[in-house]
């Protein structure tokens, strides 16, 4: 069985729960206390693909959260075969932003495919998220595999994100 | 109160000036409760909705855009309109429906209106309450109805609208331009959004005429109006294919930077300095750096040291060198594609405590792009220190190298890096690029060339190479040692040696006496006894060779008698003197009596030798006297007599004649005239009287002779009183006996 390293980043404003979806991925675990990430922070993973024979070794850069005032670098981006963009449903601005995210992501990286991650499902409402889900389906870019609602807090659909970036990363 | 409402409802649909419509549109948050008593409120708005109408559709934000695009398909349908009228059509279309949706709002407006007039009612009339709603909803299925009815006669009316306006056109076009000014812009829009192909074929084939035109006419402003857009459209035409804009201007770089570099050079230098100025910088530090240590090191002991060992071990000095800071050890070595961080390959020496490949090149490549981006753009950071670590990064291509390395390396190792960089760009450049995170897409020689990269310096080589060299090093000293010791011992021996044959030579020159008085000088070597200086004849350097070559058989030595044999005039002083000794040490011969004397490098010799054979003797010794060239002999081989004899009176042994007296004065002067005689007193009497009288007699005569002669002053070593016959032996017996009572003399050699 062969092992295919591949680059995934994360991005999104700060606070969206990038860094706490990645600990859910990668360690299995959560915690409530919110520490920014500076720069850059990497972790990997292997993921088994069920379609295929191939393992995923996927390197996953978390990159520090883009604010108004300090844009994301483009440079952390290069060279990354998937992303995860990730908006806050808690915070509609966060949710307007993913646009301009998902632009600078398929500018540095055309052939690149992306998830969306709409986080923190677990604090709303289940009417609000259905609402919220439609307004944020972002189906129009053929290289965004598909928007999913996800909480690192109580674990919903997290795995589901990476593994499905994966299994598509293999075949872009 | 219906036929009221009923009549309002024809009123509004008939006046030209609408009420001003009221914002009945739903809330944008879909969640917010709306109150009871206003849900019946929303019907007419729902009803109007379902007339084929655009307008509703477009202003609802709930419904999707498939519903629009929807309503845009039916329209053309609806209405046939023949296509050189087409925008026209459009916009009476527009006009038409702005008119209607008016109404529409004048309309909702009012019933909700009444609404709550009703309802305000119906506080005070239940009853009515019922009946009224009742009649609402009657009112509104008539008013659907009728809606419809209108739309539908509208729709009968375009066509005769347009023959009208096609007619109007023919008759005042300027009116009509009048007319369509203010909708141009909105119908081509319009258009646009209907079938956006056809519109752009439409301008296409004006378009780039007019921007040529526009150019023409006025270059300044199309400059400007395209100017923001020229760094966008040239980053699209990048990402839509990477070659193009490069392929575009490549050949004109080089012009166009020379160019530059003519107008302003400063701004070039500038410009240039932090990737040139750096990239200089760092190889003259580097290669400063390593000169200053060549020369610091060259003479000093350790460097000398090295420098033998490096030959013994047929090495580089360098490479010693960097062999020698041996702590420094490779940890792992990665090569990574610049970009995504990703590990192409790695070799890591240490397999108990492997790196986190996949982390490091990840984070070494985010501290490479942050270093790029944020400190000096364009720049490369070449090593990070970590305490007792280090790590050289090496960028070409798409990759990078990245050694952890573990103590503090030499600059050669640095080249080494760089060289393999390159040949690994060189070789595999297009798999590097073009690496997607498989490793099996890498040839394996590439780790080859890595693990040969971290060979150099892994602890094994090292150890085993100090295992090594420290007997060698043992062998070295010891072979020079000796090959010091050696030769200086034999030097050292042969000269010890060399001075006691030398001393020797020297005692032995000197013991004989005739060359002692000469300065002979000899040297040794490893073969021969060389002896120098100045003798006065072949006879003494013949002399000088005898006495050395007996030495040099002891020694088994060659000779080699370098002695000049000068022919010095002697000093006819010494000679003289030589001379005189000769014939003295002669004289001791028997028989030999002689003077010799030395005139004009001659000698003339006088005197008495009585024998051939001493004649010869005293011939070789005075003429190998230096200084003497002649020998004259003026000898008598026999003694000459003496005849004076001294009476004596019968049984008397006193003189008392004074004529026998004076004849002492004969014999003073046979003395005087042969110096190299003495003479006998014999002593004789006549034959009477007894033996022994006579015997006695004859002593006293010649006593009185001998002593008399003593009073005369002759020197008494040349007189010998000898005792011999009493009868003289010349005298018969028949002769007087006087004649016979006298004192003979016989001359000797003494």
């Amino acid at each position: 069985m062969s092992t295919v390293s591949k680059k995934v980043c994360l991005i999104g404003d700060f606070s969206v729960g990038k860094t706490s979806l990645i600990r859910r991925f990668v360690e299995g675990v959560f915690s409530e206390q919110y520490l920014t990430t500076i720069g850059i922070k990497i972790a990997r993973k292997v993921v088994n693909l069920e379609t295929s024979s191939q393992q995923i070794d996927l390197i996953i850069w978390d990159i520090e959260g883009g604010t108004k005032f300090k844009p994301i670098v483009p440079n952390y981006l290069k060279g990354a075969t998937g992303a995860i963009i990730v908006g806050d449903l808690s915070r509609q601005e966060t949710l307007d932003h993913l646009p301009a995210h998902i632009d600078l992501f398929f500018q540095t990286n055309p052939n690149a495919v992306a998830i969306v991650a709409l986080n923190k499902s677990d604090i709303i409402e289940e009417h609000k998220l259905t609402k919220l889900r439609e307004l944020n389906n972002f189906t129009a870019n053929s290289q965004i595999i598909k928007t999913i609602v996800t909480s690192a807090k109580n674990n919903t659909n997290v795995d589901q994100a990476f593994t499905e970036l994966a299994a598509n990363m293999v075949n872009s | 109160m219906p036929d009221s409402i009923d009549q309002l409802i024809d009123l509004l649909l008939d006046v030209e000036t609408p009420v001003k419509p009221t914002n009945s549109e739903p809330e944008s948050s879909p969640h917010q409760q709306q109150p009871s008593l206003t849900k019946p409120e929303k019907k007419p708005t729902f009803v109007a909705q379902k007339t084929p109408s655009k307008v509703e559709s477009k202003d609802l934000a709930v419904d999707s855009s498939q519903e629009t695009t929807e309503d845009n398909n039916i329209e053309p349908n609806s209405i046939e309109i023949p296509k050189p009228i087409e925008p026209v059509a459009e916009s009476v279309t527009k006009v038409a429906e702005v008119v209607l949706d008016d109404r529409i709002q004048a309309i909702s407006s009012a019933i909700s209106g009444l609404r709550e007039q009703n309802i305000h009612e119906a506080d005070h009339d239940t009853f009515s309450a019922d009946a009224l709603n009742l009649g609402i909803d009657d009112w509104i299925v008539q008013k659907e109805a009728r809606l419809d009815e209108l739309a539908e006669s509208l729709n009968n009316l375009i066509p005769l609208m347009i023959e009208l306006l096609s007619v109007k056109v023919n008759d005042s076009q300027e009116l009509i331009l009048q007319t369509m000014i203010p909708f141009i812009d909105r119908a081509i829009q319009e258009r646009s959004s209907q079938d956006l192909d056809k519109m752009s074929l439409a301008i296409a084939r004006i378009l780039p005429d007019a921007i040529s035109q526009e150019i023409k006419i006025e270059p300044k402003s199309m400059g400007k109006a395209i100017a923001p857009e020229l760094a966008l459209s040239i980053e699209e035409q990048i990402r839509l294919d990477q070659d193009a804009i490069s392929l575009a201007l490549g050949s004109e770089m080089g012009k166009a930077i020379k160019a530059q570099i003519e107008l302003e050079k400063d701004a070039m230098v500038d410009a240039l300095y932090p990737v040139i100025g750096n990239t200089i910088s760092k190889y003259l530090a580097e290669e400063i750096g390593r000169i200053n240590q060549k020369i610091e090191n060259s003479l000093s002991r350790e460097g000398i040291s090295r420098k033998i060992r490096a030959k013994m071990r047929g090495i580089s000095e360098a490479e010693l060198i960097l062999q020698e800071s041996i702590v420094c050890k490779v940890q792992a070595i990665f090569l990574i594609q610049k970009d995504s961080g990703l590990i192409i390959c790695e070799v890591q020496p240490d397999k108990e405590h492997p790196l986190e490949s996949d982390l490091v090149a990840g984070m070494l490549t985010a501290i490479r792009s942050f270093a790029n981006d944020c400190i000096i753009s364009g720049s490369e950071l070449s090593e990070i220190d970590y305490g007792n670590f280090e790590i050289l990064l090496e960028a070409a291509g798409y990759c990078y190298i990245a050694v952890v390395v573990s103590g503090q390396p030499q600059t050669e190792f640095r080249d080494r890096i760089r060289e393999t960089l390159s040949k690994l760009v060189m070789q595999y450049g297009d798999k590097i690029e073009n690496y997607q995170g498989d490793p099996a897409t890498i040839p394996p020689s590439v780790k080859l060339v890595l693990k040969d990269l971290a060979h150099i310096e892994t602890d094994d080589t090292s150890e085993a190479n100090q295992k090594k060299s420290a007997p060698i090093l043992l062998w070295l000293i010891i072979i020079i040692l000796a090959s010091i010791l050696l030769p200086w011992g034999i030097f050292r021996y042969r000269a010890v040696k060399a001075q006691r044959i030398r001393e020797k030579v020297a005692v032995q020159l000197d013991d004989n006496p005739q060359l002692s008085v000469y300065r002979l000088q000899s040297q040794v070597d490893r073969k021969n006894i060389t002896i120098t200086g100045k003798v006065a004849s072949n006879h003494l350097r013949n002399l000088a060779q005898e006495i050395v070559s007996e030495i040099a058989e002891e020694e088994d030595l060659n000779l080699d008698n370098q002695i000049i044999a000068v022919d010095v005039p002697p000093d006819p002083t010494l000679t003289a003197q030589e001379v005189t000794r000769v014939s003295q040490l002669l004289n001791q011969l028997p028989g030999v009596g002689i003077i010799s004397d030395y005139q004009d490098y001659r000698v003339t010799i006088t005197g008495f030798i009585l024998d051939t054979v001493s004649t010869e003797t005293v011939t070789s010794y005075i003429s190998n006297i230096p200084g003497v060239q002649q020998v004259v002999f003026n000898v008598k081989k026999e003694l000459p007599t003496l005849d004076t004899r001294i009476y004596f009176g019968s049984r008397k042994s006193e003189i008392t004649d004074p004529t026998e007296a004076d004849k002492i004065d004969s014999i003073k002067r046979f003395l005087q005239e042969h110096p190299t005689l003495n003479l006998k007193i014999i002593g004789h009497s006549d034959s009477r009287g007894s033996n022994s009288f006579n015997q006695k007699l004859i002593l006293e005569r010649a006593n009185a002779v001998y002593q008399t002669a003593i009073a005369q002053g002759i020197d008494a070593n040349r007189l010998k009183i000898v005792n011999e016959e009493l009868l003289p032996p010349d005298i018969t017996p028949d002769q007087p006996l006087w004649l016979s009572r006298h004192v003979r003399f016989e001359p000797f050699i003494p």
